[in-house]
C-alpha cells in the first residue's frame, strides 16, 4: 500500500455533538456513558405489533425544533434532522460562532446507513395502501440520502463542500477520516464530521429476520450475548488544525492521529478477521503508532456471537497477549449505524478528556472463547486514555478504524 | 502519489444502447431521438409511457445467476458497468494489487426499488418481520459498492457516497482522496441510477411534478489512478483527471457563490478559463439553474466553446448524471479525429447539494475499440 501523501497539519477535535438515547449535548451524554446508562428500550417511533422483538435503541426526547436555529424540521427526513442537531450541538460546543465557520473554509461529512429511511418507510406504507401513483411529492423530495450533509450546510448556513458518506455502519468513522485529510492536507479549515440513522421499520425487521436482534438489552462480549438492537441519533465532531485551535484558545478533546480503511471482499454481510487485522494495523501505521501504545479500544461491538467473536479474534492477533481495555458503547445506545462511530468517537474523546475508560453495559459473564478480554463492565473507570483506536465495521466488509491521542497541555 | 493528477484509464458503461463504451458511442452518433416505450417492461403502473431506461439489461444474464441472487437492479448496473470500465482499461486485479484497488460508488438514494420490495412484506405479512432475509444486506446504500468489491475482489478503500446529481462527481474526488491519502493506487468510481417503478414514481413526484424531462437510467464508472501506477502497467490514459470541486449552499444562492466553485476548480487544475474548449452542464431544470449557468457562460462563454448536454440523449439519469457527462465529454473526444478540446469542464447541479464542477484534460484521439 503506498505510503500516502505528507502528514500536513495536525488535526484536533473542538466539538462534540451527540444527539442519542442517553444524553443530547456533551455534558448529559458524558454522565451517561459514565454511569453506563443504558437507552434501550421498547420501539415508540413505529408501530412494533406483531414483531416478537421489540427492542430498540430510540431517541425520544429528540425535538429538533429546540435544537435547530435556521431549519424547519418539516422539510427534512428523521436522518437530516439527526445531522443537523448533532452539527448545532458540536459546534456550539466547540465555541466556534456561525460567523467563524461562515468564514472559514467549513466541509461538511456525514455518514449514514440506510439514508433518510424514514421517510422511504413512509414512502412505502403509502404505496402498500394506495399504490404508486399517490406518491407525495414533499416525501419524495425528502428521500435522498445526500440531504443528511446538505441539511448541516442549511443548518450552520455553510456553503462549502458537504458530502453524505453511504459506507453503512462504519461510515461515520470513514467520515472523520475524510474530514481529518481535508484539515491535514488544507483543503479544508474545519471540518464537520459524524453521521446520522433513524429507527425504522424495515431496518428493525431485516435485523430481526437475519436473527441478529437481541431479545434483551444489547450485551456485547458476554458470553450468553444475543444480539445487536437497531438504533438511531446524530453524532457529530468538530475538527480543526491544532494551530488554530491554540490560537482561539479552544479546548481540545483530542488529537485524530490517522485511520485505517480497508474492504474484506468477502462476503455481504459477515465480517472476516483478515480484513478487521489489516485495517487495525494500516490505522496504527498510519497514526505512527504500535500496538502497546494503544490505551483503550472502543470496539465495534454490535453483540452479535459472530461479530464479536471476530472482532476479539482480530485483536488478539494484532495485540497478542496485552489486548488493551475493550469498551462496547453499542451496550449503552444499541446499534445506531452510521452514526455508530461517530458516538463512539464522541465517548471516546470525552473518556481521554475526563480521565476515563467507557464501559460495556450488561457484560457480567466473560466468553470462555476470549476470556481473556478486559470489557470494562458496567461502569467507566478511572484511567488516563493517551492513545485510543475506535474500530468501525460494516455490511459489505467496510472496515474504518480512527486512532485518537490526547494533547497533552 | 506525487504531483501528477490522477489519470482515468478506462470506462465503461450501461446505458440504454447496452453495455460498454461502443454502445455509449452508437448513442451519440446518431441525433438524439425519442426514449423507448416502457408498455409491458414492469407488472406496476408507470408515471410515464417512455424513458430512457435500460430494458434490455439483463443482469443475471450477463452476471450469472449465483452471483445475482441477492443483487438488486443498481447493483447488477453498478457491477457490469465496472466490469467494462475495467477491461477498457485493461486493469487486471489479483493478489498482487486487490489490496491497492478501491472503490467509490455515487448513489442518489441507493436501490429505491430493493428497500420497497424488502419493506413492503413488513406491511403485508403477518409476521411482520419475516421479510426476503435475501434482500436485507443492500438496503444499506453500499450495496452496490460491496457487491462491486466482491466480485472483483477489491480491498482498498471502498466508499458510497451521495449527493444528490451531483453523486458521480463526488465519488471521483474521494477516489482521488483515497489514492492522494495511499489507500489505494486504483479506484472504480463512479455512479448509477436505476429505473424502477419505485424509483420513476420519486423521480416524478419529488423532481419533475409536471413531466417535462424524460427519465433515464445509468451506469457509468472510470477507473482512476494515480499516474505512475497506470504508467507502470503500460495502461494509456483516456484522460488527466485535473479537479473536482463541490460546494453546497445551505440557504440562498449567489451567482458568485457558485462563480467561486468553478474558480476553485481551474486553480486547482491550473488552468484558465481560456484553455477550456467544451463545457457538460447539466441541472435540476428549475429557475435556479440560470445562476450557475450565468457563472459559468461568463468563464467559458467564447465562440468555439463546445456546449454539451447529455440529457437529450440519455434522459435524466439522476444519481448517475454527472457521470453520463464526463463519459460523453470522453466519447466526444474519442469518436472526434481532429485535435480535442484542450481542457473539458463538467458541471452538475443539484436541488439539495449544490454545485460540483471536475475538470479534465482528455488524450489525444484514439481508435474506439
Amino acid at each position: 500500500m503506498p505510503a500516502g501523501d505528507a502528514p500536513g497539519r495536525r488535526v484536533v477535535i473542538t466539538g462534540v455533538g451527540p444527539v442519542s438515547g442517553i444524553g443530547i449535548g456533551a455534558r448529559a451524554f458524558c454522565r451517561a456513558v459514565q454511569d453506563g446508562r443504558c437507552g434501550i428500550a421498547p420501539a415508540r417511533t413505529f408501530d412494533a405489533t406483531g414483531f416478537p422483538i421489540t427492542l430498540t435503541g430510540e431517541v425520544p426526547d429528540f425535538r429538533p425544533e429546540t435544537l435547530l436555529r435556521r431549519t424547519d424540521p418539516k422539510s427534512w427526513g428523521r436522518s437530516g434532522q439527526f445531522a443537523a442537531a448533532a452539527a448545532r450541538l458540536a459546534v456550539h460546543d466547540a465555541g466556534l460562532t456561525d460567523d467563524r465557520l461562515r468564514s472559514a473554509r467549513t466541509a461538511v461529512v456525514m455518514g449514514t446507513a440506510s439514508g433518510e429511511s424514514t421517510t422511504l418507510v413512509e414512502l412505502a406504507e403509502g404505496w402498500v395502501a394506495d399504490g404508486l401513483p399517490a406518491t407525495p411529492g414533499e416525501l419524495a423530495r425528502k428521500l435522498p440520502a445526500g440531504r443528511i450533509a446538505a441539511a448541516v450546510n442549511h443548518e450552520l448556513g455553510l456553503r462549502g463542500e458537504a458530502v453524505t458518506v453511504g459506507t453503512a455502519c462504519s461510515a461515520s468513522n470513514y467520515a472523520l477520516g475524510y474530514g481529518y485529510d481535508l484539515v491535514r492536507t488544507g483543503e479544508a479549515d474545519l471540518a464537520v464530521t459524524g453521521g446520522a440513522d433513524a429507527v425504522n421499520r424495515f431496518t428493525h425487521a431485516g435485523f430481526h429476520r437475519i436473527g441478529a436482534l437481541a431479545a434483551r438489552p444489547c450485551a456485547p462480549f458476554d458470553r450468553d450475548r444475543e444480539g445487536m438492537t437497531a438504533a438511531e441519533g446524530g453524532a457529530a465532531l468538530v475538527l480543526e488544525p491544532y494551530a488554530a485551535a491554540l490560537e482561539r484558545g479552544a479546548a481540545v478533546y483530542a488529537e485524530v492521529l490517522g485511520y485505517g480503511l480497508t474492504c474484506d471482499a468477502k462476503y455481504p454481510v459477515r465480517p472476516d478477521p483478515e480484513g478487521i487485522v489489516r485495517c487495525i494495523r494500516m490505522a496504527h501505521d498510519r497514526a505512527g503508532v504500535r500496538p502497546a501504545d494503544i490505551d483503550y479500544v472502543s470496539a465495534h461491538g454490535t453483540g452479535t456471537g459472530i461479530n464479536d467473536r471476530i472482532e476479539a479474534e482480530a485483536l488478539r492477533t494484532v495485540f497478542g497477549d496485552t489486548v488493551p481495555p475493550i469498551g462496547a458503547l453499542k451496550s449503552l445506545l444499541g446499534h445506531t449505524m452510521g452514526a455508530a462511530g461517530a458516538f463512539a468517537s464522541i465517548a471516546t474523546v470525552l473518556g481521554i478528556r475526563h480521565g476515563f475508560l467507557p464501559p460495556t453495559a450488561h457484560f457480567s459473564r466473560p466468553d470462555p472463547a476470549f476470556a481473556w478480554l478486559d470489557a470494562v463492565p458496567g461502569r467507566a473507570r478511572p484511567g488516563l486514555i493517551g492513545v485510543a483506536q475506535n474500530n468501525g465495521f460494516a455490511f459489505g466488509g467496510n472496515n474504518a478504524i480512527v486512532v485518537l491521542g490526547r494533547v497533552e497541555r | 502519489m506525487n504531483g501528477e493528477p490522477p489519470v482515468l484509464t478506462g470506462w465503461g458503461s450501461v446505458t440504454p444502447a447496452g453495455v460498454g463504451r461502443a454502445a455509449f458511442h452508437r448513442t451519440l452518433a446518431v441525433p438524439p431521438g425519442r426514449p423507448g416505450g416502457t408498455d409491458g417492461c414492469f407488472a406496476e403502473v408507470l408515471p410515464v409511457q417512455e424513458a430512457f431506461a435500460a430494458v434490455d439489461f439483463d443482469g443475471p444474464g450477463l452476471l450469472g445467476a449465483k452471483a445475482t441472487r441477492f443483487t438488486d437492479r443498481s447493483s447488477e448496473l453498478a457491477l457490469v458497468a465496472c466490469e467494462s470500465a475495467v477491461a477498457d482499461s485493461g486493469l487486471e486485479i489479483g493478489d498482487g494489487n486487490r489490496d491497492c484497488v478501491g472503490v467509490a460508488v455515487g448513489t442518489s438514494a441507493g436501490s429505491v426499488s430493493r428497500g420497497y420490495w424488502f419493506g413492503r412484506e413488513t406491511f403485508l405479512a403477518a409476521r411482520p418481520h419475516m421479510v426476503n432475509p435475501a434482500l436485507f444486506p443492500n438496503g444499506a446504500l453500499n450495496g452496490s459498492a460491496a457487491e462491486t468489491a466482491i466480485r472483483l475482489g477489491a480491498r482498498g478503500a471502498n466508499v458510497t457516497v451521495s449527493a444528490g446529481r451531483t453523486s458521480g462527481l463526488v465519488a471521483l474526488r474521494h477516489a482521488v482522496a483515497a489514492l492522494r491519502g495511499g489507500y489505494a493506487r486504483t479506484v472504480l468510481a463512479g455512479a448509477v441510477e436505476e429505473f424502477t417503478p419505485p424509483n420513476a414514481w420519486v423521480a416524478r413526484a419529488g423532481r419533475d411534478p409536471d413531466g417535462r424531462r424524460f427519465q433515464g437510467e445509468a451506469a457509468v464508472f472510470f477507473v482512476v489512478e494515480d499516474a505512475g501506477t497506470a504508467r507502470r502497467a503500460g495502461r494509456v490514459p483516456r484522460a488527466e483527471l485535473l479537479a473536482t470541486e463541490v460546494a453546497c449552499p445551505g440557504g440562498p444562492v449567489t451567482e458568485g457563490a457558485y462563480a467561486d466553485v468553478i474558480d476553485a476548480a481551474l486553480a486547482r487544475a491550473a488552468v484558465s478559463a481560456e484553455a477550456v474548449t467544451a463545457v457538460s452542464a447539466t441541472g435540476t431544470g428549475a429557475a435556479s439553474d440560470a445562476l450557475w449557468r450565468t457563472a459559468a457562460r461568463r468563464r467559458f462563454g467564447r465562440p468555439g466553446t463546445r456546449w454539451l448536454d447529455p440529457e437529450p440523449y440519455f434522459g435524466d439519469c439522476f444519481g448517475a448524471m454527472a457521470t453520463v457527462q464526463l463519459a460523453e465529454v470522453l466519447a466526444r473526444q474519442e469518436a472526434d479525429p481532429r485535435p480535442g478540446p484542450a481542457v473539458a469542464v463538467v458541471l452538475a447541479a443539484d436541488a439539495d447539494c449544490g454545485l460540483a464542477v471536475c475538470v479534465v484534460r482528455p488524450s489525444a484521439p484514439r481508435e474506439v475499440q
